[in-house]
């Protein structure tokens, strides 16, 4: 029973009908990709923590719930900022909206109209990044999406407004646990500059999101991307994104998650071309019982390619932090510069943070560093604003407020920032001041 | 205003304070001065309110009332300020935000509304004005990337802000320049008045030129060794610290 379990049985039943007649609008690499993707899934099962890789995070709940697929959504917020904007509800895409205006400079449509219009492209793009013959859950993505974003920035392109991907969940009338398996393709053609908000939201204790990411940079590409992860506190989220980045491509990534109960963000990035670089900001929240787990691997393809990695972690109650970072340096990456940080606040006794390095290096001309901190708030800083009045209690908010700050503040996406900055004062029971930012002030 | 009563401090089990008397009267600038270790430093963080500093005996008598019960921010609320020698920087946090914060907190210890945000600003900028600093330190983190000067201006511009009734400068001019040091002078020579009183802790006698003490009292090993009037900084500055560190000696054999 655990052993069937292990290998999808709690999944396949509930998707036999999917899995046997897939839809005929999909090429017939894609029924092959699907295949290959089963059969890999069955031989790689739900990973066990005896695995490395997963050491940290405990899937059994994800493989011993008998999951079924969710009814179809309606969206569930609102935006009030402009966006290139693509809605995934309930693992399918229900609105996307692009100004005309900018059909020169780009390409957004839902699986359907990719798979019918533009099926070549799709076959030289997709799953051409995602890993899914070593890792379980793209595998089962690869099986189960129903739906997905296409993104194609044309070469040379700069995209003056963002992109933005909302993936919410919405559980289903009888609270039974349903699953959802998001699919995103983002190729960003040669010299283009792009950005990318991704945001999750909804869900409930019933709800999984399975999602897979793919992020093609083509030479010279640029892409800013943020994932926001602001589920509810008790669903599951297992999202991958996988990035290849050509050379000189730059790849400026923040992933932010604040919700979710059990959360795994894996980033797995490729260098593949000379002078490519790729910058990591990471910052999670986990109180209560939430378990957020990032997983970053790096490899360093080519020469004289950078990346560098700060995630910074705030843990209270019995929330617990995972940071696993792999850098693999290849033999001939000569002149390689990789660092990597994870900061990490623990403001309780029960909350736990592990964090593990790794770092396998093939070639001899390299500068790679690793640092993780674990600590409370800083006694200085504290005294300094009780001096000015600020009560303890207001004056600890305020600090920890200021570490995630340090990497909500570089979120160029005004909106963006500033609705995480909201919700970040907001969770600390800090004054909004909302007026003082319209200060006219130079 | 303040009063200190045989106060006797000790860090980490170290004395470092071993008896000081001090009255500051309302209205009053007081300096203190002393060499390198004396525990100028010290008497400004029990002052202020520092945790790990553990007085052992004597007390701090503010407006009539013990201090010493106070924590630091209540201290702070009842009008204490402490500008301090080596102020703390706090990435993260905008000054526009950490002054509004402790503006309204003092505001709410004292029973005023909060002040809106334009209030805030017309006052900010009126201050900003008098210690000649820009606009755009609002929106910088709270001292970060500060130079030296900037960080002890933003001092006084915090002091200028809250109006303390009792204002304690550890070292002040210490990595001030001459034109620094002018300003900041001028920024707290425009608050003095009747109903505050200063105390200025300083190594160097060259502060005093331009904040002129009513009383300056020495301080060496813990102690007040001598109290007098602000001529008594000119004979320091004269003849060093070891002239009565030597008249100390003496005076224990």
């Amino acid at each position: 029973m655990l052993e069937t379990h292990r290998l999808g049985g709690n999944i396949t039943e509930q998707w036999s009908a999917f899995l046997k007649s897939q839809p005929t609008y999909e090429p017939r690499f894609v029924a092959a990709a699907r295949q290959a993707a089963e059969a890999a899934f069955s031989k790689l099962g739900y990973p066990l923590r005896r695995n490395e890789d997963w050491k940290y995070t405990n899937v059994t709940a994800v493989a011993q719930t008998a999951w079924q697929p969710a009814p179809p959504a309606r969206p569930m917020r609102q935006f009030d900022w402009e966006a290139i904007r693509a809605i995934i509800a309930n693992g399918r895409v229900v609105d996307l909206h692009m100004p005309p205006t900018l059909a020169a400079k780009l390409c957004i449509m839902n699986w359907h109209d990719a798979c019918r219009e533009h099926a070549d492209f799709l076959e030289s793009h997709w799953n051409r990044t995602a890993r899914w013959s070593q890792h379980a859950f793209a595998a089962l993505n690869t099986m189960l999406f129903e739906d997905a974003v296409i993104v194609h920035v044309l070469p040379n392109q700069d995209l003056d407004l963002p992109v933005h991907i909302e993936i919410c969940q919405q559980a289903n009338e009888q609270r039974k646990p349903q699953a959802v398996f998001p699919r995103i393709l983002v190729v960003l053609g040669q010299g283009s500059r792009a950005s990318l908000v991704e945001s999750y939201s909804g869900g409930s204790e019933r709800c999984f999101t399975c999602g897979v990411v793919e992020l093609m940079l083509e030479r010279g590409a640029h892409l800013s991307y943020y994932k926001v992860q602001q589920e509810q506190e008790n669903s599951i989220h297992i999202v991958q994104a996988y990035a290849r980045l050509a050379q000189q491509a730059e790849l400026q990534a923040y992933i932010v998650s604040l919700g979710g109960g059990l959360v795994r963000n894996e980033c797995d990035l490729r260098l593949e071309g000379e002078h490519g670089s790729c910058t990591l900001h990471g910052l999670y929240l986990a109180r209560g019982k939430q378990h957020i787990d990032n997983h970053t691997e790096i490899e360093h393809l080519a020469p004289a390619c950078t990346s560098y990695e700060l995630y910074k972690g705030i843990l209270s109650e019995r929330g617990h932090g995972v940071f696993h970072g792999k850098i693999y340096v290849h033999p001939g990456a000569q002149k390689t510069d990789a660092k990597q940080t994870n900061q990490a606040l623990l403001l309780s006794d029960d909350a736990e943070v592990d964090s593990k390095p790794q770092l396998e290096i093939y070639a001899d001309d390299v500068r790679c560093t690793h640092g993780a901190t674990v600590g409370q708030l800083d006694e200085q800083q504290l005294f300094y604003l009780q001096t000015r009045g600020i009560g303890k209690e207001q004056a600890r908010s305020l600090l920890i407020y200021a570490f995630a700050e340090a990497i909500v503040s570089q979120i160029e996406i005004e909106p963006v920032r500033l609705q995480l900055e909201d919700l970040l004062l907001a969770e600390e029971g800090l004054p909004l001041e909302r007026e003082l930012r319209r200060l006219p002030l130079p | 205003m303040l009063e200190i009563r045989d106060l006797h401090v000790q860090v980490e089990g170290k004395p470092i304070l071993k008896g000081i008397n001090l009255v500051l009267p309302v209205g009053q600038v007081h300096a203190i001065m002393g060499p390198n270790g004396s525990g100028k430093s010290t008497l400004a963080a029990v002052l202020a309110g520092r945790e790990d500093y553990e007085v052992t005996q004597g007390e701090i008598l503010y407006q009539g009332r013990s201090l010493l019960e106070l924590a630091p921010e209540e201290r702070a609320r009842e009008g204490v300020f402490l500008a301090f020698q080596y102020p703390v920087e706090i990435p993260g946090v905008t000054n526009m935000y950490f002054l509004r914060a402790a503006i309204n907190a003092i505001r709410k210890h004292l029973g005023m509304p909060e002040l809106d945000a334009m209030d805030f600003l017309q006052l900010v900028r009126e201050k900003l004005r008098l210690l000649r600093m820009d606009e755009s330190l609002l929106k910088r983190s709270v001292n970060e990337g500060f130079s030296g000067g900037e960080k002890k201006r933003n001092e006084i511009l915090q002091m200028a802000i809250l109006e303390p009734r009792l204002c304690i400068m550890d070292e002040t001019d210490s990595g001030l320049d001459i034109d620094a040091l002018r300003v900041v002078a001028d920024g707290v020579n425009s608050l003095r008045s009747p109903e505050r009183s200063i105390l200025v802790i300083t190594h160097y006698q060259r502060l005093l030129n331009y904040i002129i003490p009513d009383q300056v009292h020495v301080l060496v090993d813990g102690r007040i060794v001598r109290s007098g009037p602000k001529e008594l900084a000119l004979e320091l500055e004269a003849k060093g610290y070891g002239w009565l560190e030597q008249q100390l000696a003496t005076s224990k054999l």
